[in-house]
């Protein structure tokens, strides 16, 4: 990939959490680079800080949150260094959104859909009209219709039955899968650079998860949105993404093309990642489990920080940090030991 | 022998109705939760159920315990009909029969400790004194693999598995012979749910044990399951044994439940088109008339809209509803 041509990328970002008077390492060193039109999986177990990196690039960090090092670049520019100004005119909800993980929540109960939906329309035409106040009813009118169309077709993209009266109607009146396309309607309507997807299905049935999913798929290539996509879900990265990045303790351990990760981890964590899914066939056999417990971000070292779980460590690996190894120009990995390409 | 058989259980839900509607008369709508049910669960098998959010499953579960009361239909546990037995004998099947609920830390009492928790069944039955309960519940958190620390320890305190794991733990405390287990992997991370399925293997092996395994993952069911029953609104879609069921599934809601898995790109290779389910379960209140699955069916034909399909034998202990 073009140097240029990288619309994502985010070095050696290391964030802490204060909380009384300890800190605890919750990001470090995180190395994640997203090209256009391009879907990057980020998984990890809960708790790995996969949440917190996707909303350091948004840069809505709780209060106890401080980002210690690294930079973030979005299209050239660093968004650690701009004012919160500059962030919510050019940012925020336009060049970047996100659709988070709970939908529930995510939509106003008192207001239509069609409301909020327009509502973000309204938010970003803002600048295109002078003055409100100076445009007279007819165009005010005009211009409110025009709002509703486009609303009703993305819903109607979004393959909802009924869309146009579907408009009118509240959050409450859609059902999970439908709430979560709306959603994607709100996110794919303002036609993002970049767009966060934090465990889109969680809470959906596997039938209604398939077809959000296929459909997500579907819209991502047709706007050609890049997208980093959190889950903890390995089935569903393998069905949507190009590239996986896998995060443990904080660190992003596995970077790769999503076939060759699957195929030839060459980390120890993601090949017990991927062992401990139960498959078919399977039946009698002990699953592989991980032992032991992801470390609190109270204990983490400059160490590799799976070693104390790690199958195959050797002394080297308590004495210095893990080196960054390429296996291949998409491939890297940090560990000592590789595991060997099968 | 089938440990517990089931003849054409119902359970329904009468919903509240209105001071208007109740003056006018008129029917009560009842959602039909479970309806005409029917199979068997023999000793020593893992018998997994599917299905979407709201079709049945867990009512089923707590049906068979007796927690909520089933309209019509029989229990049998070890040749007992559950229907006409003595309160003192439904105590007795209790101790038998031991459910996981879905929710660990919900199910745990938060004031109380984890060794008070364990040892709750062990108090109410009463059978051993208080310097055997320490030893036993210390026993039975090994079983698990929980360090004795842990008795003294809040739910609070305890993360996800952890939980989850005293629930197992606490479920063994009167050694039953059935355990229900509704989901007993939501809400966990990989690593983790493989380290409860794994404990839950090795205690059936160690306590020669049945289980009822509730589900909505798939692929977990595949793995644990000896035999599986697919449910949709209430009813039976189709039974048999795992593989069966997995390899040649017979009717066309199994096969769209297998087809929206998520299958790995590197281990299938190919990526085949997908048949999508389209819509979303309709509501149990009015099922839609002949088979219930009709609205989303893409081969459904004229006889699907009039009349319910028949549990048939497609092969040997392979039973499918439908008309195709």
């Amino acid at each position: 990939m073009d140097q240029n041509v990288k619309l994502l990328e985010i070095r050696d970002l290391s964030i802490v959490y204060r909380v009384g008077k300890r800190t605890g390492r919750v990001v470090e060193k995180a190395m994640v680079e997203l090209g256009p039109g391009e879907v990057l999986g980020l998984a990890g177990e809960s708790g790995c800080g996969k949440s917190t990196l996707a909303w350091s690039i948004m840069r809505l960090l709780p209060g106890n949150a401080r980002i210690t090092g690294g930079s973030i670049y979005l299209q050239g520019k660093n968004l650690l260094e701009l004012s919160e100004k500059e962030l919510d005119r050019d940012f925020r909800g336009k060049r970047v959104t996100m659709i988070i993980q709970n939908t529930k929540e995510s939509l106003n109960p008192v207001f239509t859909v069609g409301t909020q939906m327009s509502d973000l329309l309204r938010f970003h035409d803002k600048e295109d009209i002078p003055w409100a106040a100076s445009i007279n009813p007819f165009q005010r009118a005009r211009i409110k219709s025009a709002r509703r169309l486009k609303c009703v077709s993305m819903l109607d993209e979004m393959e909802i039955a009924a869309p146009d009266k579907r408009f009118y109607e509240y959050p409450h009146q859609f059902s999970g899968g439908m709430k979560q396309r709306v959603m994607m309607a709100m996110n794919f309507m303002v036609n993002p650079a970049l767009m966060i997807a934090d465990e889109p299905t969680t809470g959906l049935d596997v039938s209604v998860e398939a077809y959000v999913l296929a459909l997500f798929k579907d819209k991502v290539r047709q706007y050609r949105t890049s997208v980093l996509y959190i889950t903890h879900n390995l089935r569903i990265l393998s069905e949507i993404a190009d590239r996986v990045a896998i995060m443990y303790a904080g660190t992003i351990v596995e970077q790769a093309p999503v076939e060759e990760l699957f195929r030839a981890p060459l980390h120890p964590y993601t090949r017990a990642l991927i062992r401990c899914l139960p498959e078919a066939g399977s039946l009698g056999e002990k699953l592989q489990e991980i032992p032991g417990q992801v470390p609190s971000i109270f204990e983490r070292t400059e160490n590799c920080k799976f070693l104390p779980r790690c199958p195959c460590h050797t002394p080297i690996c308590s004495e210095m940090p893990p080196p960054d190894v390429r296996a291949s120009s998409s491939h890297f990995v940090l560990c000592h030991n590789p595991l060997e390409r099968s | 022998m089938a440990l517990l058989e089931l003849k054409n259980l119902k359970v329904y839900y009468q919903l509240q109705q209105g001071v208007l509607a109740k003056i006018l008369g008129g029917d009560r709508e009842v959602v039909k939760a479970v309806d005409d049910v029917s199979f068997e669960l023999h000793e020593g098998e893992i018998f997994g159920i599917v299905g979407e959010t709201g079709c049945g499953k867990t009512t089923l579960c707590k049906s068979l315990l007796l927690l909520v009361k089933a309209r019509d239909g029989k229990i049998f546990f070890n040749d007992r009909d559950l229907s006409g037995m003595h309160p003192r004998e439904i105590r007795q099947f209790r101790r038998e029969v031991q459910m996981i609920p879905q929710d660990p830390v919900g199910s745990l009492n938060p004031k109380m400790r984890i060794k008070g928790a364990v040892a709750e069944p062990l108090r109410a039955y009463s059978e051993v004194n208080a310097v055997e309960i320490g030893r036993k519940v210390e026993e039975l958190l090994r079983t698990v693999d929980l360090s004795s620390e842990f008795k003294e320890k809040y739910p609070f305190q305890l993360s996800g598995g952890e939980a989850r794991r005293v629930t197992v733990a606490r479920s063994l405390a009167l050694r039953p012979k059935l355990i229900i287990c509704d989901e007993p992997t939501s809400g966990l991370d990989v690593s983790i749910s493989a380290k409860i399925i794994n404990v839950m293997r090795e205690i059936r092996d160690e306590f020669n044990l049945t289980y009822l395994w509730v589900s909505h993952n798939l692929h977990e069911i595949n793995y644990v399951s000896n035999r599986v029953l697919v449910m949709y609104l209430g009813k039976i879609v189709e039974i048999g044994r795992t593989s069966a069921v997995f390899e040649r599934p017979g009717h066309p809601y199994t096969q769209g439940l297998l087809m929206a898995l998520p299958k790995f790109a590197g281990v299938s290779g190919s990526k085949e088109k997908k048949i999508y389910l389209k819509g979303e379960v309709p509501s149990p209140i009015n099922p839609p008339r002949g088979c219930r699955f009709h609205p989303r069916c893409d081969r459904r034909r004229s006889i699907c809209m009039e009349t319910e399909p028949k549990l048939v034998e497609v092969e040997d202990g392979h039973h499918v509803a439908c008309w195709l």
